[in-house]
C-alpha cells in the first residue's frame, strides 16, 4: 500500500533528514509512528501525503507517486496535522464545501462520530475550542473513509474523555482496506490501538514491527532491582525496576510502548539484533 | 475513475469550495467595497457635478488597485503551513486549482466590481436626477474606450500579481511590485542603451529622411505594433509559469 525505498530528503544540504530511508506499510493496520523531536516523523508523513518531495529515491503510495498530487490519490488519502486549520463556517458547511471530494464519505458515520465527541452539527467553526475542532476534523477523516488515513498527534489537544473517544471511534474504523497511520509523542494515549510499532531514528527506521512479534521476542516488566543486569534496557523505579527483557521463556507480557521506545533509541543494534535472529 | 488532470464536476465543486470557504468574509467585502464608492461619489458630488472622467477614473483606479490586491490573494493559502497543507490536500488537481483562481481573481472580480460600481453610480445618478443638487453625466454615454485593450491590460496586471501569490512568501504584494519595477527599468535601461548605441544611425538617418516617421524614443520602440498582439500572450505565460510553481509548491 505504502512503498518507500531508499528515501533521502533534507530541508538543506546542510541538514539532511533521511539518508536512505525504506518501509513498507500494509493494509489492515495501525501503525505506531515514534522518535524524538525533529526525528522526521511529521516529515516523513508530509511525503507520503506529497507534501514534501524526496530529493532522491521513490515513495509509493495506492501505486500513485505522491508527489503529483493527484486529485484520485488525494481523495484516498487523509491527512490530519498536528494543528489544525479551520475556516470560519459551520461544521455543516464545512462538509458541504469538502466532502464531495471525498467519493467514499459517509455522513453517518459523520454525524455519529461528532455526537460522540459532544460536538454539534451547526455549530460554527470558529466558536469551538482547539481540542474540539481537532476532535471535528478527526471525525471528518474517519468519515472520508480513505485507504490511508494519517494522524499527526491526534491526541494532543484532547482531554483525557476525548482521548478515551478517540480510541475508541479509531478502533471501529480500523479495517482490512484501511491502513491508518499514528504518529505520537503520546505513546501510552494509543498503546492499545497501534499493533505495529514503527521507530524512526538519525534518518533510518530503527524498528518496525508488529506488537505480537515484538511480545514474542522481548519481555516488558518490573522485577526486583538485583535483576535489572539482565534486561536490555530498564529503568528504576519506585515499584522496583521496569524494563525490558529477551523473552527466552515465551513469557506473556504487555507492551510498554514507552520502555520500547526508550530501549530502541539507547540499544539499538542490541533490540535490531534481537528481530534479525530468526 | 475520474480524470486526473480535469474533470469538470470537480471543478465545479472547487469553486463552491473557494465560494463556501469566502462566504461570510466576502458579503462584508461587498459591502465594505459599495460603502467606500458610495463616500468617494458622495465627496465629488459635493463639487457640484460627477463628470464622467472622475466616474471612470474611479472605476479604473479601483479595479486595477483592488484587483492588484485581490490577485495578490489567488495563493494566499499556500504562505502559510497550515492552510497550505489544506489548500494542496484538496483533490483537485494544479489544472483545476489555477483555473479555480483565475476564475475568482481575474473573471468573478471584475465582474463583480463592476456590478458593484454600477449599483452605486447608478444610484446616485438616480439621485442626481432626482434631487437636482448635482449634475451627473451618465456612464454609459462614454466613448472611446477600447473594451478589448482594457480587459488584457487587466488580465496582464492581474496574472503578474497571481503568480507573484504562488512566486513569493510573504510580503508578496511588496515583492511583486519590486519585481515589476525592476522589470520595467532594466527593459527601459536596455532600450536607453541600444539608442544610446545608435544614436549616429538614427540621427543621420532621421536627417536623411527629414525626421518623417521616425521616433526612436523607448516608448516607441516597446509599444510598437507588433508587440499588441503579443501583449495578449502575456496572461497565459504567468499563468503558465504559475501552474508549475504551484505544481512544485512544498510544504
Amino acid at each position: 500500500m505504502i512503498d518507500i525505498k531508499n528515501l533521502q530528503f533534507g530541508y538543506s544540504k546542510k541538514r539532511v533528514l533521511f539518508k536512505d530511508l525504506s518501509l513498507g506499510l500494509e493494509a489492515g493496520h495501525i501503525y505506531g509512528l515514534l522518535g524524538k523531536n525533529g526525528a522526521g516523523k511529521t516529515t516523513l508523513l508530509k511525503v507520503i501525503q506529497g507534501m514534501l518531495f524526496p530529493t532522491n529515491g521513490s515513495c509509493s503510495v495506492l501505486g500513485f507517486n505522491p508527489k503529483k498530487r493527484e486529485p484520485n490519490f488525494l481523495s484516498d488519502v487523509f491527512y490530519i496535522p498536528e494543528d489544525i486549520h479551520t475556516n470560519d463556517m459551520r461544521i455543516r458547511d464545512f462538509v458541504a464545501a469538502n466532502a464531495p471530494f471525498y467519493p467514499k464519505f459517509d455522513l453517518g458515520s459523520f454525524l455519529n462520530y461528532i455526537r460522540e465527541f459532544e460536538i454539534g452539527y451547526d455549530e460554527k467553526l470558529s466558536s469551538l475550542s482547539y481540542g474540539q475542532k481537532k476532535k471535528a476534523i478527526i471525525a471528518f477523516g474517519l468519515a472520508t473513509s480513505c485507504s490511508v488515513l494519517i494522524l499527526d498527534e491526534p491526541t494532543n489537544g484532547l482531554d483525557i474523555p476525548s482521548k478515551s473517544q478517540f480510541r475508541k471511534i479509531v478502533a471501529s474504523v480500523a479495517t482490512e482496506e484501511r491502513c491508518i497511520i499514528i504518529s505520537t509523542h503520546q505513546v501510552r494515549d494509543l498503546d492499545n490501538l497501534i499493533d505495529t510499532v514503527i521507530v524512526l531514528d538519525e534518518g533510518v527506521v530503527a524498528l518496525n514491527q508488529p506488537v505480537d512479534a515484538i511480545t514474542d521476542k522481548l519481555v516488558f516488566k518490573t522485577v526486583a532491582p538485583e535483576l535489572a543486569p539482565t534486561a536490555i534496557y530498564g529503568e528504576s523505579s519506585l515499584r522496583g525496576f521496569t524494563g525490558v527483557f529477551h523473552n527466552a521463556n515465551g513469557e506473556a507480557s504487555k507492551l510498554d510502548m514507552e520502555i520500547l521506545f526508550n530501549s530502541v533509541l539507547a540499544q539499538k543494534s542490541t533490540i535490531q539484533q534481537v528481530f534479525n535472529n530468526k | 475513475m475520474k480524470s486526473n488532470i480535469f474533470d469538470f464536476n470537480r471543478f465545479g465543486l472547487l469553486v463552491r469550495k473557494r465560494f463556501l470557504d469566502s462566504k461570510s468574509s466576502t458579503i462584508y467585502e461587498i459591502l465594505g467595497l459599495a460603502a467606500v464608492l458610495a463616500i468617494i461619489f458622495g465627496l465629488i458630488a459635493t463639487t457640484g457635478s460627477i463628470p464622467i472622467v472622475h466616474q471612470t477614473g474611479v472605476l479604473g483606479v479601483g479595479i486595477v488597485i483592488l484587483g492588484i490586491v485581490y490577485a495578490d490573494r489567488a495563493f494566499s493559502e499556500t504562505k502559510g503551513k497550515l492552510k497550505g497543507m489544506a489548500f494542496l490536500a484538496t483533490p483537485a488537481s494544479q489544472l483545476e486549482k489555477l483555473l479555480n483562481a483565475i476564475l475568482y481573481t481575474s473573471v468573478l472580480f471584475p465582474i463583480v466590481f463592476s456590478l458593484i460600481f454600477l449599483a452605486v453610480d447608478g444610484l446616485f445618478y438616480a439621485a442626481a436626477n432626482a434631487t437636482g443638487i448635482f449634475s451627473m453625466e451618465n456612464i454609459f454615454s462614454i466613448d472611446g474606450l477600447n473594451f478589448a485593450e482594457t480587459i488584457r491590460n487587466i488580465l496582464i496586471v492581474q496574472s503578474v500579481y497571481m503568480l507573484g501569490s504562488i512566486w513569493f512568501g510573504k510580503r508578496s504584494l511588496l515583492k511583486t511590485t519590486l519585481a515589476v519595477v525592476l522589470f520595467y527599468g532594466v527593459i527601459f535601461a536596455v532600450a536607453g542603451i541600444i539608442i544610446r548605441m545608435n544614436y549616429e544611425l538614427l540621427k543621420t538617418f532621421s536627417e536623411s529622411s527629414n525626421g518623417v516617421n521616425v521616433h526612436w524614443d523607448g516608448n516607441d520602440i516597446i509599444r510598437g505594433q507588433f508587440m499588441k498582439p503579443a501583449l495578449w500572450l502575456l496572461p497565459p505565460f504567468f499563468w503558465t509559469v504559475a501552474y508549475f510553481r504551484l505544481s512544485e509548491k512544498q510544504i
